[in-house]
């Protein structure tokens, strides 16, 4: 197993394979090339043609003059605005559809939770009473529109936050008035000869990852629950062994849901299914990847295929009909891959084109139509198809926790709330929690950091939300089945075991990390626990991070008062300056810290040290591991035993 | 929860909205869909289903659509593996049983099957009676148990609720592990003045059952109320709990919420299960969860120990043959004191060192003759009691005397005379309070098992029942109870106490005398001090915690709605503890000597009740007329027709001239809200000078409920003739002549009541 | 004297046991009987020559309650479905109730 850089012993497998046929994987990549040694710690500027100018050695400035301290930090707060952008014009893209679907013309889709877009309406100051939903919905999606090019002002969820926070932005001046405002602000500062001060480029980059997290995102997610629904719980598994060896298996991979819905739909239509039995397939197997696989997961309760570092591996299972995907973390490489096999590599956004790929463009105003056409061709490629090696690995998962339902798991229809939650905190059954989210990175280990820091957590009472390729690694290790009870501390597992939740809470996509966002806040003012975000016992952490929207979601976590670590390597370690800043200087500012380490083990450390400090400021009782476990069933089913055999 | 209780409890559940769903289609089948249903004596239709979805059922035909909510609240049982989250669904679940118990229970209602009545194989010891209005029968072989509790009773216990002396309530569910730990639960709850409400069954025995052929007194007189003897029942337990924060928290039908943290964080209540748990108790008990009480069994259940949903852990096992203690009295009494903890209840037990139980839910006792050893006072001989201040040296405290023979030198079933001396000394001390806790005495010496005591100063009248004597009590203790409760209750006034028992005959007639040239004195005090004679009134917040903008203020001339706060006690009750619930308010610029407005006064009520009462008079109930929270003796309510107003009391319960029975009456009345013309009052308000001073007092009362009229008739008679009207009594309607606006008025007529010829209220 | 049990899931709470109990015992030769509702069980102890298992039996389907026979239950919808509770009774609630801090501000004062 150590010859690949994974834990997954599904990948192992698939990787063998790749290796005795000499395919090309990203990471059999990342043993080739390199990183580039002086971009990789933000030491490179090539912001204008008098450059790129490489800040090493002697060189402690560039052409123009500018030190590594600024063009580490202008860097990073494009990093910021790229990761912003992704996110954003995924939260556009779901505000047009609910548009659309609000003047009666996105086909195939509905306003699905009625009480979800009252919810959004109330924020959002929209009047209910006695109109319709398609009424109300017209102005919740005029209204999220308005937040991309609102120029001042702010943006509305803003509200959201706690009042100790939203004075703390408003004292900084980093409340965020429109995302795109934010963001071309942001590439106009760091554009060359503007903003040259470090610190207040990185104060800008806290105000773009805000109009991130409490906005585009925050949109994406109430909207995507306002079209498809509120998660609630569901189980299923996960992992390469949930394709089928005899049925057509289509796996989605990117991250909007307008096409994944539909395409859940489209595999669910009978006509289809047995068009499918006529190519002498047993039925339609759909499977997910990346975030567009958390979204159908969530809400459907269909199998994720593998996280990130997945996608070039379920084509090398030979048993994949098509991989139909749309934006973001699609690699260029699945195009050529795809040759290899009978796969069909289908795009469908006019926003990412891959060459050598099908195009079959998703219009949102026939969407049913169009995912039945980018099923029907997945299905005439079943014949197509040649040899197979399925790894028969998987595990079991229980995902679909909205923030919604984790109000309403606390207590019910009549008395959800967050008391019992907090009150587990205070009591130190909970030790505290931490968010475990981002990505895959070819350059460490897949999912160590991940399955490592999760097991880890749980075992020290501390309870964890993941997100994202995060949330799929941890499943496909058992960490998200209320079976791993076993191996949780006692308290909290007393804690999960009166509610009936596994101790990892998987709460969706990543740009449902804004839903972090509100259940950190509703943790804030339920009482207890301090006034705000950066008085709870809590940290956020993403081990693997690989692409700006991890950036941009660290960083908006930072500003709204959380204590972020990510592993890998530091964006920014080529200046001591912007290291600073963005620890000692961001804590002072807003609370929040973001620091860079590479070394799971240290993470672990700090985050359990953090969350220490952090229940002692609060004047809690120290955690101690012995106290609780003395609820559950156990005792019950002992008992049933001793009946049962005296009888 | 656990997966196991959650699998229990929505199975449970399901498998009861089910039977309410066949039982109702059967019912309307059988009886039709306008067949009224009615719990005994309330305004609130099916409480917890109006609580809890503001659907007011009346008749069969309102149920289907309560099926309907119960049905939305149904779940999936767990699954084995890789199951769902279930605390929410349990929960949810729970409310389900919640409505389809009630439901039932309506149903049972129409069929005449509730109350139900109790028959048992088994010997029932003779005594054990009910006292509840629907009492039917006592001892032989059963009765019929008390069902819901009415409205009348929930009011009646409710100062006591709202002041913290009745902490809560226990729901027993099911049947012990013996006769004797039975009694032995319900004494130690009953000590600790909890109510105690009995229901469900083992194998068809009921604690009800054991507590009968022990000789319990069961009825509200003892804290004891058995409602039925199946688990169906105990949903008149969150009835209760759901009416008291209709009642007393000013909230709504529909206010499910409120209601259900209203009880968590004010009624302590607990669910005791005794025995084997079934589907039934697990799914009532998750319902119970979700009003914040927890369920604490005596057998091996899965336990849920962490918090949020309750205050404290939400199930506890505590399998009885486990619990540590020599015998099976001590594992109840740990059982007990177990609850308590769980619940979070804050008790102060006060050890009165006596050979019998004590506690306030002994306060209701009777000691019948043929179970007495000996009374004091009454028809045959004399007996008072008096309490004075003295000068702190002279009293040695804790010693309690003496004088003369004790009740052994009387046969049983006899009677002497006894006079009861009580002399306190404390820096705090004033002649005032005298009276005050004087008064006491009533309730101190009633709190003892198997005593009785009826009156004050001297027609008092004390029986000691023979089961008490046979347990060593004798006249000391009379001393020992007092020198321990007033320490306790009021160690802040009372440094130093002691007590002299007489019943020396030469003695009672020296200190007789004493005594009543003392009440003489009292009585032209209290006749002195008027409104006008002081300089501030207090308040009385004491109900907040109830009724959260409500607020009462008392004048030497207006005694609290309650009727157990004056003037003199509020002012006891600041010196005691100063920053309690009782704050002078100083009168301040009297703005309206005749309605009664003081700038102060307003000032204060203000504030107190958070801004939502700007002013109030102290003499109109026609223009801002004083809130009231929820447990007034008395209701008047303009009667326009009449020109003058009724008062009914809360003991009655029949229909008045406004259309509205007492109960009903109470919702207008109630939760802190001055709605001009309603008001709830203290019943000795009705002769005070001040008596609705600007609307023309007492001679506007044109109806009041008969048994006003003949408890305080004497009283009622002195202030008619006091208004210049010495027959105004007669000329007042009451049930037992008009309960209808049409049948009053040709009686007042009749009479030539003066109201009508009075000035128009309008 | 013998004994008998029988499992009979329809008694699944103690409103129920009365019914079976009274079933039971007036069957001459059944000398006493454990109706446990929690474990939906009961335990007959009867005169065998005077009567046999096939009439408590019998007398127990009659009373309603056959032996090893289920209650029919409906089943209701898991979370994810469009007609469970979750969408039809359920709210959306995202913040923190104000009602709950100020219900539980200070309440009752000892």
């Amino acid at each position: 197993m150590t010859e690949f850089k994974t834990i997954d012993p599904a990948a192992v497998e698939m990787l063998k394979i790749a290796a005795e046929e000499n395919i090309s994987t990203a990471f059999s990549r990342a043993e080739e090339v390199k990183p580039c040694p002086i971009g990789e710690t933000g030491a490179c500027c090539k912001i204008c043609f008098m450059g790129p100018c490489r800040l090493v050695g002697k060189t402690t400035r560039g052409v123009c003059g500018a030190d590594v301290h600024t063009v580490a930090a202008r860097n990073f707060a494009r990093m910021v605005a790229g990761g912003a952008s992704a996110h954003s014009d995924h939260g556009r893209d779901l505000a047009m559809t609910l548009l659309h679907v609000a003047k009666g013309e996105g086909q195939g889709y509905r306003i699905r939770d009625v009480a979800k877009l009252h919810a959004v309406a109330r924020y959002m100051g929209i009047p209910t009473d006695g109109r319709t939903k398609e009424e109300i919905a017209l102005d919740v999606a005029t209204e999220a529109l308005a937040n991309f090019g609102r120029q001042t002002g702010q943006v509305t969820y803003v509200t959201r936050a706690t009042k100790k926070r939203q004075e703390i932005w408003k004292k900084l001046g980093i409340v965020p008035r429109g995302v795109d405002r934010e963001v071309v602000e942001t590439l106009h500062r760091t554009h060359e000869g503007v903003d040259l001060d470090p610190e207040n480029i990185l104060r800008h980059a806290l105000r773009t990852s805000l109009a991130d997290g409490w906005g585009g995102s925050m949109l994406a997610t109430d909207i995507g629950d306002i079209l498809f629904g509120t998660p609630a719980p569901i189980s299923t598994e996960i992992n390469l062994g949930v394709l089928k060896e005899d049925e057509v298996n289509i796996i989605v991979h990117g991250h909007e849901p307008t096409l994944s819905e539909m395409i859940v739909a489209a595999a669910q239509d009978p006509e289809l299914i047995a068009y499918a039995n006529s190519k002498g397939a047993k039925g339609i197997n759909l499977a997910g990847i990346c975030c567009t696989g958390n979204e159908i997961l969530m809400r459907h309760g269909i199998s994720p295929a593998g996280n990130f570092l997945h996608q070039e591996l379920a084509i090398i299972t030979g048993a994949v009909e098509a991989m139909i995907v749309d934006v973001q973390c699609i690699m260029q490489a699945l195009a050529s891959l795809a040759e290899n096999y009978h796969t069909k590599l289908i795009t469908t956004s006019p926003k990412a084109k891959i060459p050598g790929a099908t195009h079959i463009e998703f219009d949102e105003s026939r969407a049913l139509d169009s995912a039945k056409a980018i099923v029907r061709a997945a299905i005439d490629n079943y014949p197509n198809r040649g040899k197979t090696r399925i790894p028969p690995i998987k595990n079991r998962l229980v995902a679909g926790f909205s923030h919604e339902y984790l109000n309403y798991m606390q207590g019910g229809v009549y008395r959800g709330s967050f008391r019992p939650l907090n009150d587990a905190i205070v009591q130190g059954r909970i030790r505290g929690a931490a968010g475990v989210v981002g990505c895959n990175n070819a350059r460490v280990p897949q999912d160590e950091g991940i399955y490592n820091l999760v097991k880890e957590f749980v075992a020290n009472d501390v309870l964890v939300v993941v997100t994202g390729c995060a949330a799929t690694g941890s499943a496909k290790y058992g960490l998200l089945s209320p079976e791993i009870w076993a191996a949780t501390g006692k308290g909290l597992r007393e804690v999960c075991e009166a509610v009936g939740v596994p101790p990892v809470l998987h709460l969706g996509s990543c740009v449902d990390n804004s839903r972090i966002l509100t259940v950190l806040t509703q943790m804030a003012t339920e009482g207890g626990l301090g006034q705000d975000i950066d008085d709870l016992p809590a940290v956020g952490i993403c081990p693997e991070y690989m692409c700006e929207k991890a950036i941009a979601i660290g960083t908006y976590f930072v500003a709204s008062g959380a204590y972020v670590l990510f592993g890998v390597h530091s964006p920014v370690s080529a200046s001591d300056v912007v290291t600073r800043l963005m620890t000692e200087g961001w804590e002072s500012q807003v609370g929040g810290k973001l620091e860079f380490e590479p070394d799971w083990r240290k993470i672990l450390e700090k985050s359990l040290a953090h969350i220490d400090k952090k229940r002692e400021k609060l004047g809690l009782v120290a955690w101690d591991p012995d106290r609780f476990g003395k609820s559950g069933d156990a005792v019950m089913m002992e008992y049933l035993k001793t009946v049962s055999a005296s009888k | 929860m656990s997966r196991y209780i959650a699998t229990r409890a929505i199975r449970g559940a399901t498998a009861l909205v089910y039977e309410a769903e066949q039982l109702l289609n059967k019912a309307l089948k059988e009886l039709g869909p306008d067949t009224p249903v009615q719990f005994t004596n309330t305004a609130y239709y099916l409480p917890v289903i109006l609580g809890l979805t503001g659907i007011e059922v009346s008749k069969l035909g309102d149920m289907p659509k309560v099926l309907e909510r119960a049905k939305a609240l149904l779940h999936p049982i767990p699954k084995d593996q890789v199951w769902l989250p279930y605390l929410g669904e349990t929960l949810d679940s729970g409310i389900a049983t919640l409505f389809a118990a009630e439901l039932i229970e309506g149903i049972r209602f129409a069929y005449g099957e509730q109350p139900e009545k109790i028959t048992w194989g088994g010997k029932i010891a003779k005594g054990g009676s009910f006292t509840s209005p629907e009492f039917e029968g006592e001892g032989g072989n059963g009765g019929t148990l008390n069902g819901p509790i009415d409205d009348i009773q929930l009011r009646a216990w409710g100062i006591q609720l709202v002041d913290g002396r009745m902490p809560g309530f226990a729901a027993i569910v099911g049947c012990a592990k013996s006769n004797e730990v039975a009694v032995e639960i319900v004494r130690q709850l009953q000590q600790r003045n909890i109510l105690v409400f009995l229901s469900g069954n083992v194998n068809g025995r009921s604690i009800i059952h054991q507590l009968m052929e022990e000789g319990v007194e069961l009825g509200y007189d003892t804290y004891t109320v058995p409602f039925g003897t199946d688990t169906l029942s105990a949903i008149y337990a969150l009835g209760f709990a759901t009416r008291s924060a209709l009642t007393f928290g000013g909230m709504k039908g529909g206010m499910a919420r409120d209601i259900l943290l209203y009880n968590k964080y004010r009624v302590f209540a607990f669910v005791l299960a005794l025995g084997e748990v079934d589907d039934l108790k697990y799914a009532a008990a998750a319902g119970a969860i979700n009003y914040g009480f927890p369920v604490i069994a005596d057998t091996v259940i899965p336990q849920i120990l962490p918090t949020g949903i309750t205050s404290y852990e939400h199930v506890i096992s505590m399998p009885f043959d486990e619990i540590p203690g020599e015998n099976d009295l001590e594992r109840a009494k740990r059982l007990v004191q177990r609850c308590i903890e769980v619940r979070g209840v804050k008790i102060k037990v006060t050890e009165v060192p006596i050979p019998v139980p004590y506690g306030s839910a002994f306060e209701g006792e009777r000691v019948r003759r043929e179970d007495m050893r000996i009374e004091f006072g009454g028809k045959k001989t004399r007996c008072f009691e008096y309490l004075r201040m003295a000068d702190f040296d002279a009293v040695e405290d804790g010693k309690v005397t003496v004088v003369g023979p004790g009740i052994e030198t009387v046969p049983e079933g006899g009677a002497m005379d006894m006079g009861i001396v009580v002399e306190v000394a404390g820096r705090k001390m004033q002649e005032d309070f005298e009276p005050v806790l004087e008064r006491q005495i009533h309730y101190f010496i009633n709190g003892a098992s198997g005593i009785q005591h009826i009156g004050q100063r001297d027609i008092a009248w004390i029986r000691i029942s023979k089961a008490a004597a046979e347990k060593g009590f004798n006249l000391e203790h009379f001393g020992k109870i007092l020198v321990a409760r007033f320490h306790a209750d009021f160690g802040a006034i009372v440094d130093k106490i002691q007590v002299t028992i007489y019943t020396d005959p030469k003695k009672i007639e020296e200190w007789l005398a004493k005594a009543r040239e003392a009440y003489n004195y009292r009585n032209q005090r209290l006749a002195d001090m008027t409104d006008e004679s002081v300089e501030e009134f207090y308040s009385c917040t004491l109900c907040q915690s109830f009724a959260p903008n409500h607020v009462c203020v008392v004048s030497p001339e207006r005694l609290g709605l309650c009727g157990a706060y004056n003037w003199l006690d509020c002012k006891a009750s600041y010196q005691i503890n100063p920053t309690g619930p009782n704050q002078p308010i100083p009168k301040g610029k009297c703005l309206d000597p005749v309605k009664g407005y003081f700038d102060k006064v307003n000032e204060f009520v203000q504030s107190a009740s958070h801004g939502s009462v700007q002013q109030v008079s102290m003499y109109s109930i026609m223009e801002n007329p004083m809130t009231a929270c929820g447990c007034f003796e008395a209701i008047m309510m303009v009667v326009p027709e009449a020109n003058g107003f009724m008062v009914v009391s809360r003991e009655d319960p029949s229909m008045t001239p406004a259309g509205m029975t007492f109960s009903t009456l109470a919702g207008v009345a109630g939760g802190g809200l001055q709605t001009p013309g309603v008001m709830g009052v203290g019943k000795y308000f009705l002769v005070s000078r001040k008596f609705i001073a600007a609307d023309g007092g007492l001679k506007r009362i044109v109806w009041m409920s008969s048994i006003l009229k003949e408890t305080m008739a004497e009283e009622l008679k002195a202030a008619a003739a006091r208004e210049g009207d010495p027959d105004l009594l007669d000329k007042i309607a009451d049930e037992r002549v008009a309960t209808t606006v049409d049948e009053m008025l040709p009686f007042l007529e009749e009479k030539g009541h003066p109201a009508l010829t009075m000035p128009p209220l309008f | 004297m013998e004994h008998v049990e029988f499992s009979v899931p329809r008694m699944w709470a103690d409103h129920h046991v009365p019914i079976v109990r009274k079933a039971l015992l007036g069957i001459p030769g059944v000398e006493d009987v454990y109706a446990s509702s929690a474990w939906k069980t009961v335990r007959i102890t009867y005169d065998p020559a005077r009567v046999n298992p096939n009439t408590l039996e019998k007398a127990l389907a009659d009373a309603g309650y056959p032996v090893g026979v289920e209650l029919e239950l409906p089943t209701y919808p898991e979370q994810t479905k469009d007609n469970a509770m979750w969408y039809t009774v359920a709210g959306r609630m995202t913040e923190t109730n104000l009602a709950d801090l100020k219900m539980s501000g200070d309440h009752r004062k000892y």
